[in-house]
């Protein structure tokens, strides 16, 4: 099993989603990249608009729609910030929130 | 003493009073439960963004940045705005005379000082109190209730920070009341233009002392960083996102603080109205009394005149 790491998801007003993960995908203004655990600090500033994949536990998927966003990683924690983020098109929040630890609607 | 049915009167009056404060204590007791939460939900967030901010900011990024361009030389002849936040009802015992009261002290202060201040209000209560000072505002909204969402912010703040990078304004703060508990709501000026490097170790949640320009660790640290696309670019997009969400912050602590303030002023109402209803009460019993005993007396001391 991959090493996990803890990820964040918040928006302005909610912290959306929050919980162990394998591995993020994210598309930055300079194109697409993983982060896995190790990962040396970055910050990117996110497509708009864009999808973030978060990989949980047992090969899962979890997308989140995500506008005005930006991907902080440091110290082994990723961070999206996000003005505006959702689970994306298709992702039962109930179940997504089952996944995560924290969870609140952004809207 | 009173008659009777006038004390029956009152302690009828104070009763209805009673129930109404009774019933605001209970929604403004709903409501600032959700309110509560929109405060905390708003931390996480506030949180990651002065941390990043934190790690990024250098002091030779800040002369690139309009926004990060601390004021040069001496007030005289500077442009403040001053963003007052208020409520738009009353009831609140003191709040918003406090907020006002704040709001004076720094208008006298930045013209002591030689500012000139644009006043923009939110809020009725403020709006009201500054018409009636006669001072004319800037912009003044009563549209924004007891949900503030970050477009409300956007739309105040937007034009204070394009009129700040044109460099017509010199700085912008925000008078708001800081929401520590439902009981403790002190007023507070935040600096939010230009803006305050947060320290990256002490994270968001202290509006009244907005942390001073963190130390070398975080500069440091930013250096280390894989940044993409660049620190310009990314810091760019950031700070109006920082201004923005402070404003926000101030709006829901505000809006949060306004209903514990009206929590508590009709609490105290409501008891007040127990007190008073309990001591009429008792002097209505004690004139009932006295009444059937002047009455006794008089049939007795009749009767022992008919015996005669």
């Amino acid at each position: 099993m991959a090493k996990q790491f803890r990820v964040q998801v918040v928006s302005v007003e909610a912290l959306v989603w929050s919980g162990e993960s394998e591995m993020v995908v994210a598309r930055t203004t300079e194109g697409e990249l993983a982060v896995l655990a190790g990962h040396a600090p970055l910050l990117g500033q996110l497509k708009e608009p864009s999808r973030v994949r978060i990989k949980v536990n047992g090969g899962d998927e979890i997308g989140f729609d995500v506008a005005g966003g930006f991907l902080s990683v440091s110290n082994d924690d990723v961070t999206v910030l996000a003005e505006t983020a959702h689970p994306a098109q298709g992702e039962d929040p109930a179940a997504v929130a089952a996944r995560g630890t924290a969870t609140a609607e952004a809207h | 003493m009173a008659k009777p049915r006038e004390l029956r009167r009152r302690i009828k009056s104070v009763q209805s009073t009673r129930k109404i404060t009774k019933t605001m204590e209970l929604v403004a007791t709903s409501k600032l439960k959700r309110a509560q939460d929109r405060v905390v939900a708003a931390r996480p967030y506030a949180a990651a963004l002065a941390e990043v901010i934190g790690d990024l900011y250098a002091p030779e990024l800040a002369e690139r940045f309009p926004l990060l361009r601390q004021p040069a030389g001496g007030a005289r002849g500077r442009r403040v705005a001053l963003v007052v936040i208020t409520a738009n009802r009353g009831l609140c015992g003191a709040f918003n005379a406090n907020l006002i009261r704040e709001a004076r002290r720094r208008i006298e202060q930045l013209e002591a000082e030689g500012a000139g201040v644009d006043l923009h209000l939110i809020g009725k209560k403020g709006i009201t109190y500054f018409k009636f000072a006669k001072r004319p505002a800037a912009s003044q909204r009563t549209d924004i209730g007891d949900k503030p969402s970050p477009s409300h912010a956007a739309e105040v703040v937007g034009p204070l920070i394009t009129q700040f990078e044109s460099g017509a304004l010199d700085a912008v703060e925000v008078v708001f009341a800081q929401f520590k508990s439902a009981v403790s709501t002190p007023p507070t000026t935040l600096r939010v233009l230009p803006i305050t490097p947060p320290n990256a170790t002490d994270p968001g949640r202290k509006p009244g002392d907005p942390g001073l320009a963190s130390g070398v660790s975080s500069v440091r640290r930013s250096a280390n960083y894989i940044l993409k696309p660049s620190a310009e670019a990314i810091l760019e997009q950031l700070l109006p996102l920082y201004v923005r969400n402070q404003l926000y912050r101030a709006l829901v602590e505000t809006a949060a603080a306004f209903l514990g303030a009206q929590r508590t002023a009709m609490k105290n109402a409501t008891d007040n109205a127990g007190d008073i209803i309990e001591l009429l009460q008792r002097t209505y019993n004690r004139a009932r009394q006295a009444q059937i005993t002047q009455e006794l007396a008089e049939i007795v001391g009749g009767a022992e005149a008919l015996k005669g």
